[in-house]
């Protein structure tokens, strides 16, 4: 018998179970010729048994209860929870799913407000995006006016309404469209920003010169909240780590990245979107 | 405890999964508060170290919710997802320890499956050896699974190998023709076993 492998039979063998009857009938001939190719596949099969083989759990309560057999104290198993809580997102919208990033005017309308973290219950109870109202010459004024359709044009300023249960830290980041991220609030990051509890903040000012004035590159906004009831961390190093750890990046893992930075040291951080265009 | 219950009932077992599998915050929030804690514990049984427990832990919950994301898990009757999630959490949790051991090249098949037998609540009388080797063994077929490149071949044969799923139905839980799932399951196959054959040094083509 010729036992020479030609072009397709070592697949036909590897196929063994997938094939019809003609086709094992000539594989096992062919296994037969080729004693060491058939204890090949036998030691593959060997190894899928092993595979599909069934872990000995012994029972449910073993696994779903405490022991005390584990070292593991409770501090470390709440600290690894939150960890884990946090590198998933609990609570955020599904940011790592790129279906959001579709431009639905409809969804990126309702301008969600999700909690990313919140170790000690809301201190950030409300947050929205509006923009400064501007008179029929152009003119800016200083009252701010809700979204009409969801979405800012280029050229309109962005203001944050954010409702605060307690007085708190706030810091802002944004995220562009590009993954451009920066800390862009408070303004000046050697001064900490402690804003009173119980009432309804507008960043910046409206009435201020240093508004957020949209540039010309379009796409989904993202600004991170973060706000902390007792310290702050220094924002000159969150600016640097910022820009250390974005640098380069899309826009889904600048997004990522800065929501990881604020993640570790703020109590609560929120995230607000809408669409700019043209 | 009842493995069909084994926490409070506040999300049904066959929507949690579904949820899990859509990354729905809301489902895996409920999960991670079910599961964390005894993974951790388990964990703690391996390990004394509480970065590793944390890391093994973190792996062992993010790799479940990724077979779920990729329908590695298929919903049977009450109490199938949580019975699945439980033997899926020993395997990963065994895993890590064995390829611990094998970085820290103080490994032995039978001394590795004595410490894991020893610390984790299996079944007395398993031969630790054929333990660490089946793990072994799983491990690398689901390394060769997860390198096939289309990812409906992938998901069929994973569901025929490791789920226990017929053909039928495989192309039943894929919505896909039963002829298309076959022919799926062939390519893949193939791959995968080649895969298989060179982790083990296993040489097809020329050696006899």
């Amino acid at each position: 018998m010729d036992d020479e492998l030609r072009p397709g039979d070592v697949d036909r063998i590897l196929a063994y179970e997938d094939l019809d009857e003609s086709g094992r009938r000539a594989s096992d001939r062919l296994l037969a010729a080729r004693p060491d190719l058939a204890a090949k596949l036998e030691r593959l099969r060997e190894i899928e048994r092993r595979a599909q083989a069934a872990l000995p759990v012994a029972d449910d309560d073993g696994f779903w209860t405490a022991d005390e057999r584990s070292g593991a104290d409770d501090a470390d198993c709440r600290e690894s929870a939150r960890r884990t809580r946090a590198a998933l997102g609990i609570g955020s919208r599904s940011w790592r799913d790129p279906r959001w990033l579709l431009p639905a005017a409809a969804v990126l309308a309702a301008l969600v407000l999700l909690p990313l973290q919140a170790r000690r219950g809301p201190l950030l109870t409300g947050l929205g995006v509006e923009t400064v109202a501007t008179t029929r010459d152009g003119t800016r004024g200083t009252a701010t006016i809700p979204l009409t359709d969801g979405r800012l044009r280029t050229g309109e300023a962005v203001v944050l309404v954010v409702d605060l249960e307690d007085d708190a830290y706030v810091a802002v980041i944004h995220v562009d469209p590009q993954g451009a991220a920066a800390l862009v609030y408070p303004p000046d990051p050697s001064r900490v920003a402690r804003l009173a509890g119980g009432r309804r903040h507008h960043l910046p000012d409206p009435g201020s010169a240093g508004l957020w004035i949209l540039d010309g590159t379009t796409g989904t906004e993202s600004f991170l909240v973060a706000t902390d009831r007792e310290t702050a961390p220094v924002l000159s190093e969150v600016r640097e780590a910022l820009a250390a750890r974005t640098d380069g990046l899309d826009r889904d893992a600048a997004l990522a990245a800065a929501r990881s930075l604020l993640e570790g040291t703020w109590d609560q951080v929120e995230i607000v979107e809408f669409l700019h265009v043209d | 405890m009842n493995a069909a219950t084994p926490f409070r009932p506040d999300i049904d077992e066959r929507e949690l999964a579904r949820g899990l599998a859509a990354r729905r915050p809301r489902h895996v929030a409920a999960f991670l508060e079910r599961t964390h804690r005894p993974v951790y514990l388990m964990a703690g049984r391996l390990t004394s170290d509480p970065e590793t427990r944390h890391d093994w832990t973190h792996d062992v919950l993010l790799k479940v919710l990724d077979d779920l994301a990729r329908g590695a898990f298929v919903y049977r009757r009450p109490g199938s997802f949580w019975a699945w999630f439980r033997t899926r959490a020993y395997f990963l949790l065994i895993n890590q320890y064995r390829r611990r051991k094998q970085q820290q090249d103080r490994w032995t098949a039978g001394e590795t499956g004595e410490a894991i037998l020893a610390s984790l609540p299996l079944e007395p009388g398993v031969d630790p050896t054929s333990l660490v080797e089946n793990v072994e063994a799983r491990a690398i077929i689901e390394d060769c699974l997860r390198r096939l490149p289309n990812a409906d071949q992938q998901r069929a044969l994973r569901l025929l190998l490791l789920e226990e799923c017929a053909y039928q139905a495989v192309a039943d839980v894929m919505d896909a023709e039963l002829n298309t799932v076959r022919s799926w399951i062939r390519r893949a196959r193939i791959a995968m076993r080649r895969c298989v054959a060179r982790a083990f040094g296993l040489s097809l083509e020329d050696g006899r």
